[in-house]
């Protein structure tokens, strides 16, 4: 009888055991984390998601060294200034009006090749280079059209928020918060939603009183908890840990342990069907300890759904953490994240679109670029589609 | 003894013209079709005294009345009463120990029934039941008595001289109900009348149909409503739900409501939804004030169960007028308007800005800010950064605050504000912003209400209803400081302590003539805006949409803001 | 199986006795009062007096207690009374939610239909779409279909209700003029009574939106899944078996491996079945549908522990029985799981 085991073990490291340890020298042993990454290397969509990744990670974490407007500054004067792509819009803004069209034209020094009132093509790119030269001095010469206004400055490339705040530091520090939220909450109900899953599912004395642990937090009500866990630990957790990590664990654990569930569910499901398969029922006939059955045989094969809920909770962790501060749970307003700029932008989004479009782009990209580095690295760890 | 009749005494001058104006589009009763009313925050019963919330009231005002309610600007309009008592007319007794009100000529109920002065009574006896739990009990503080003199006549006897008599059956929180339908609901019975609650009978011009709590309500018009020709709509849906930035965009731009109530949105949103041209904002400035409260005891968590009380001693540097002013020098407060209120707000200086003649105009000041003198000011003091850390000191310790307020838009925005302005004058500042159903909750085991007040500023706002202040101001007494032993009850936020103040209080509850009140009044609010233990930054309005094609909108802050729907038409 | 499934049923009554008294501790345990909302011109004194005609006086064992009698016995009693006539209604006061006064049981089904037709609609779309988009796409794995579909549906998911709620409105009530076929009203109308095509046409009108909106986030979920457990099988020996065998390949898919794949996606639905009664909190703010997730959410930010509790309570009832369905399905699908 062969050993169950070697269908799921790498034929790499056989080949190094069965060649024993006097070749070592000789060919040194690949390890199997390398055949791994060497699948993973060639997942197109794996590699972009993790180049994309990084870009967002030095974007948020190295960004700031770059960009050096301390986000908590508020040009107060600036508030609600516009993204510098406004400028391509200029052209609509000065269309059928004579008075935002001559100072369009006074601004920009636009060259007027089209009688009244029509901008022209060159006309248009006249008054849109002007806006991009000068674009403090255009938005004055629109300051007076109210419902055209135009208001824009490099000083502030992506633009402001009604109280002056620089969109893009926040967009930067915004990140360093959400990606470590996020990640760090989808860990956690990961951990603790595979763990519950896998031993629910396994053992099936514990089932019952598992389950039905998981029943109960699916019926808690969200919000009163969290309110009731700020009430308990704000306080120890704050002078603690101080202010702000003391609240980062508190958002942390809030998300994790009411997001756990779902996953403990499907890992259980897949578990329960898992354990009387072959290779399963093999291992233990030969006296394998269902420590070794788990993490060899059952995680392995249970990591594809856990990935989809791991991509998942990640946005749902960073939204999460924006309805927290929304209602007041979360970091203090003048944190910034991601989600808290999404939500202060719904108000505004047809005013000035991107204050919704960028931080949404952001979290949206972000969560796609983690589930294409899911797909690559589950196909990676899958010893069937390995070396083919 | 006198009553000038300047706020008080009824003229109906308004009322006058209001109904001239109306007049213009006199016609059939339910002639104009449905009125769509959309308050963001609906309505969860019909009965005001068993809720006590705004939006309540509001909607309660259509099918219930009083006596006499209050018009958009301040004055009292005699209601169900034939006129406004006064002690000219004699409907005041002279030692302020009676009113007597006569009821107007035929005014029925909707089912047809009259209105008898027993309904008034039914009506104090049911609020005053000690087990009914009635939301507007302080209306009928003091009342000794009430009589029906005739089937048309109250007289309400005082347990004491009531210079300011106009509470009881007054305004919208304390309206008449009908004897017949509540008889069987008294007391601890009152919850469980829920038909009752849900559709009151009324004289108001609406009745309801159909009543879906905290979703819509749907009213029609009352066939034995006492003024002829009104009210011009037919039935009146009014939907709750959402938030202000939908209702506001429901009513000015896709014009799916008629009027959307309670639009505290961004300034500048709101003016670009204005812009479409399908509706129109208007604000109704009542006593709403947005204010910091100073702590004046100490916060500090290191005293355990003696945080925030006066056993804890006095707070480290918030109790030196000086830092108060500097911090209220730093803030530019038409700033905070533009932002965050637009013409829902007024630059003030008072906490008690209106009525006009109680309003003070000694703190002015405030109005500029003024950055470089707050710096000068506390330098002067010998308050300086010591030790470099950009953070001054003031006797050694830094002047470091946890300023906190309830979770809403407006208010981080402000404090994020304050807090760049305060950074310029050396004070460091953490914020903190708490769920409003905390914050105001009052809950004893809830380290974060405002009435415990473990923090070093925090920011609110207050008023009162209808249009003395008396009780409001006497809310810094001495003894009205929250504490352990009171749970942490009284309305003493900032625990401002004074004797002088304390005495202002018990003269004011001897004065009757109005211009003496009007004095003390300004001599309290003065007192308290020096100590510096309070900082008002804005005036508050009420802000709401309505249609271009709705008429005869006269929004008051001093009553419900519907107050005179039965005006209401269709322009076109 | 039966024996399980009797085993079950009897076990779900001390359990959900235990979430019961566990959600009942917690929401006294919460910070919050029933008269946070009041004006605060209301002064302390009237407060005490609402609290204590509430009956928040009480010691918490006789509140539980009150509330465990009238939610498993009272309310049962008093609707099969109203239905049947049997007998006369309990002499007792009926659960009253502390914000409307009114028994909460009336208002919770008052509002269930709107819940129901609007949630529950978005859910049946949203599996209906999530179920082939999800098997093509683990099917023609890194195909065009399944790359857009991944693309789709994780931006779907990426992006809450309360942007893309907003953004419909903008796009759909706001930005189309009012009688053009694309116009869809942002404010759902509840006392719409469907009588005939016009207003059967309207109901269909006034749930678009909201129905747009969930439902995007149902397929987002399912699809992934799906897929994921799709790919996972489509990999195994048994399926070349079956290929060798000489099956039609629609019959290997659809028979065999999709069978094997439903395990986790029958999970997932199962879990969001219960959800569908719990509402949606933000879908029906934003477009004003008023069921139950904003009868839960009012109730929350009112300190209304009767409704939040018997809600809550609901919800539990509806979790431990679906998950219940979701393991008695498990054993009918793989059949290998016993569970004796």
């Amino acid at each position: 009888m062969t050993d169950p085991r070697e269908t799921m073990t790498p034929a790499s490291t056989d080949l190094a055991a069965a060649a024993g340890p006097m070749r070592i020298e000789l060919a040194p042993v690949r390890n199997q984390w390398w055949d791994v990454w060497d699948q993973f290397r060639r997942h197109r969509g794996a590699m972009i998601g993790a180049a994309f990744f990084i870009f967002i990670l030095l974007f948020a974490y190295v960004g700031p060294q770059v960009w050096r407007v301390d986000p908590g500054y508020l040009n107060i004067q600036a508030r609600g200034t516009s993204q510098m792509i406004a400028c391509f819009g200029v052209g609509g803004a000065a269309r059928d009006s004579v008075a935002a069209y001559e100072a369009a034209i006074a601004a920009g020094g636009a060259v007027q090749d089209n009688p009244p009132r029509r901008l022209g093509v060159g006309g248009y790119f006249g008054a849109m280079t002007g806006c991009f030269a000068d674009p403090e001095g255009f938005s004055a010469a629109f300051e007076p059209f109210k419902d055209r206004r135009i208001k824009v400055s490099w000083a502030h490339p992506l633009g402001t928020d009604q109280k002056g705040t620089d969109t893009l530091a926040w967009l930067m520090s915004g990140g360093q918060t959400s990606i470590s939220v996020g990640l760090t909450a989808m860990l956690l109900s990961i951990l603790i939603g595979t763990l519950v899953g896998v031993v629910a599912g396994y053992f099936k004395r514990l089932d019952g009183i598992l389950m039905r642990m998981t029943d109960l937090f699916l019926a808690l009500p969200l919000l009163p908890l969290l309110l009731v866990m700020v009430m308990l630990f704000r306080q120890s957790l704050s002078s603690a840990f101080g202010p702000e990590t003391g609240i980062f664990i508190l958002i942390v654990v809030a998300i994790g342990v009411t997001s756990w569930m779902p996953t403990a569910r499907i890992v259980r499901g897949d578990v329960l069907a898992l354990k009387e398969h072959e290779f399963v029922l093999a291992a233990r006939s030969i006296g394998t300890r269902p420590g070794r059955i788990i993490r060899r045989h059952i995680i392995p094969n249970v990591m594809s759904p856990i990935m989809v809920a791991a991509t998942l909770g990640i946005a749902n962790a960073i939204i999460t953490e924006s309805a927290l501060s929304f209602l007041g749970l979360g970091f203090p307003s003048d944190y910034p994240s991601w989600g808290r700029l999404l939500n202060d932008g719904v108000q505004f989004m047809q005013q000035n679109p991107e204050r919704v479009l960028w931080p949404g782009l952001a979290i949206s990209l972000t969560v796609l670029s983690v589930n294409y580095m899911g797909d690559g690295l589950r196909d990676a760890l899958d010893p069937r589609i390995r070396g083919q | 003894m006198k009553l000038r009749t300047a706020l008080l005494g009824a003229t109906a001058s308004l009322t006058l013209a209001s109904m001239a104006w109306a007049d213009a589009h006199e016609g059939e009763r339910g002639r104009d079709g449905q009125l769509s009313i959309i308050y963001w925050q609906a309505p969860s019963t019909m009965n005001p005294y068993l809720s006590g919330g705004t939006k309540e009231i509001e909607a309660a005002s259509l099918v219930l009345e009083s006596l006499a309610r209050f018009d958009n600007t301040g004055e009292m309009v005699p209601w169900l009463a034939e006129s406004i008592p006064t002690v000219e007319n004699g409907g005041v007794s002279e030692d302020l120990m009676s009113i007597t009100w006569t009821l107007k000529e035929g005014v029925m109920w909707s089912d047809g029934t009259p209105v008898t002065a027993a309904d008034a009574i039914f009506t104090w006896e049911y609020c005053t039941d000690p087990e009914g739990g009635c939301a507007q009990v302080s209306y009928f503080d003091g009342v000794d008595s009430m009589e029906a003199v005739d089937d048309r006549t109250i007289r309400i006897t005082f347990d004491a001289p009531k210079p300011f008599p106009y509470t009881a059956l007054v305004g919208a929180e304390s309206p008449i109900i009908q004897a017949a339908q509540f008889a069987d609901c008294t007391g601890a019975a009152a919850p469980t009348c829920v038909d009752a609650n849900f559709g009151p009978i009324g004289t108001g011009p609406f009745v309801v149909s159909e009543f879906r709590p905290n979703d819509v309500i749907t009213f029609e018009a009352n066939d034995n409503f006492r003024e002829a020709g009104k009210p011009a709509f037919q039935t009146v849906l009014f939907k709750g739900g959402g938030d202000a930035a939908s209702a506001a965009r429901a009513v000015l731009e896709t014009g799916e409501f008629d009027y959307a109530w309670n639009l505290q949105i961004d300034p500048t949103v709101m003016a670009d939804m204005e812009a479409t041209g399908i509706g129109t904002v208007v604000t109704a400035f009542g006593t709403s004030v947005e204010r910091l409260h100073l702590n004046q005891t100490n916060p500090d968590p290191a005293l355990g169960d003696l945080r925030s009380t006066v056993e804890g001693g006095p707070h480290p540097f918030l109790t030196d007028p000086i830092v108060g002013q500097a911090l209220s020098m730093a803030i530019d407060r038409q700033l905070l308007v533009d932002i965050g209120y637009g013409s829902g707000g007024q630059v003030t200086c008072n906490v008690l800005p209106a009525p006009e003649a109680y309003a003070s105009t000694n703190n002015d000041a405030c109005m500029v800010q003024d950055i470089a003198g707050a710096n000068a000011l506390l330098d002067e003091a010998g308050i300086v950064d010591t030790d470099g850390d950009g953070v001054r000191e003031y006797n050694g310790v830094p002047l470091r605050v946890l300023f906190q307020t309830s979770t809403n838009a407006v208010r981080q925005d402000a404090q994020a504000i304050l807090k760049q302005w305060w950074a310029e004058i050396g004070v460091e500042t953490e914020l903190r912003n708490i769920d409003a159903s905390v914050f105001f909750g009052g809950d004893p085991s809830s380290p974060d209400t405002f009435q415990k007040f473990y923090a070093d500023i925090e920011m609110y706002t207050n008023n009162f209803a209808g249009v003395d202040p008396e009780a409001y101001m006497a809310n810094w007494l001495c003894n009205d400081i929250p504490g352990p032993d009171t749970q942490w009850q009284g309305a003493n936020i900032e625990r401002f302590c004074s004797e002088d103040y304390d005495a202002l209080v018990r003269q004011m509850a001897t004065t009757a003539g109005l211009e003496e009140r009007a004095a003390i009044a300004i001599q309290q609010n003065d007192l308290l805006m020096q100590s510096y233990s309070i900082i008002p930054l804005v005036h508050r309005g009420g802000v709401s949409a309505h249609a271009n094609t709705l008429g005869g909108v006269l929004i008051s802050d001093w009553d419900t803001e519907l107050w005179n729907i039965k005006d209401w038409y269709r322009t076109e | 199986m039966l024996t399980y499934v009797i085993r079950r049923l009897l076990m779900a009554i001390p359990t959900l006795i235990f979430i019961s008294l566990i959600i009942f501790l917690l929401l006294d345990l919460a910070p919050g009062d029933p008269t946070s909302q009041l004006p605060l011109t209301i002064p302390d004194e009237v407060r005490q007096q609402i609290r204590e005609s509430l009956g928040l006086g009480q010691p918490v064992h006789i509140r539980y207690w009150k509330w465990l009698t009238q939610m498993v016995y009272y309310e049962p009693a008093y609707y099969l009374s109203q239905a049947t006539g049997w007998f006369d209604p309990p002499e007792v006061a009926r659960m009253l939610s502390w914000q409307t006064r009114a028994p909460v049981m009336d208002i919770i089904l008052e509002r269930l239909p709107q819940t129901l037709r609007v949630v529950g609609l978005a859910y049946v779309v949203g599996v209906l779409i999530a179920l082939p988009i999800g098997i093509i796409s683990a099917y023609r794995q890194y195909s065009v279909f399944d790359q857009a579909g991944t693309f789709v549906s994780m931006i779907g998911y990426s992006i809450p209700p309360f942007f893309s709620g907003v953004l419909m409105i903008v796009i759909f009530s706001v930005g189309m003029p009012r009688d053009s076929f694309w116009w869809f009203p942002s404010v759902y109308d509840t006392t719409l009574k469907v009588v005939d095509w016009e207003t059967f046409w309207k109901q269909v009108r006034q749930m678009v939106l909201p129905v747009m909106v969930l439902a995007l986030q149902t397929t987002a979920q399912i699809s992934r899944f799906m897929r994921a457990s799709m790919l996972d099988n489509l990999g195994q020996d048994y399926v070349r078996t079956a290929r060798a065998k000489g099956l039609t390949e629609s019959v290997v898919v659809m028979k065999h491996v999709l069978r094997n794949s439903m395990i986790p996606v029958v999970t997932v639905i199962a879990l969001g079945v219960p959800a569908i009664f719990g509402g949606a909190i933000i879908t029906e703010q934003i477009f004003k549908v008023n069921g139950i997730g904003q009868f839960l959410i009012i109730s929350i930010q009112a300190s209304d522990v009767p409704s939040v509790q018997t809600l809550t309570f609901i919800f539990a009832v509806l979790i431990v029985l679906f998950n219940l369905i979701a393991d008695v399905l498990y054993g009918i699908l793989d059949p290998r799981i016993r569970y004796d």
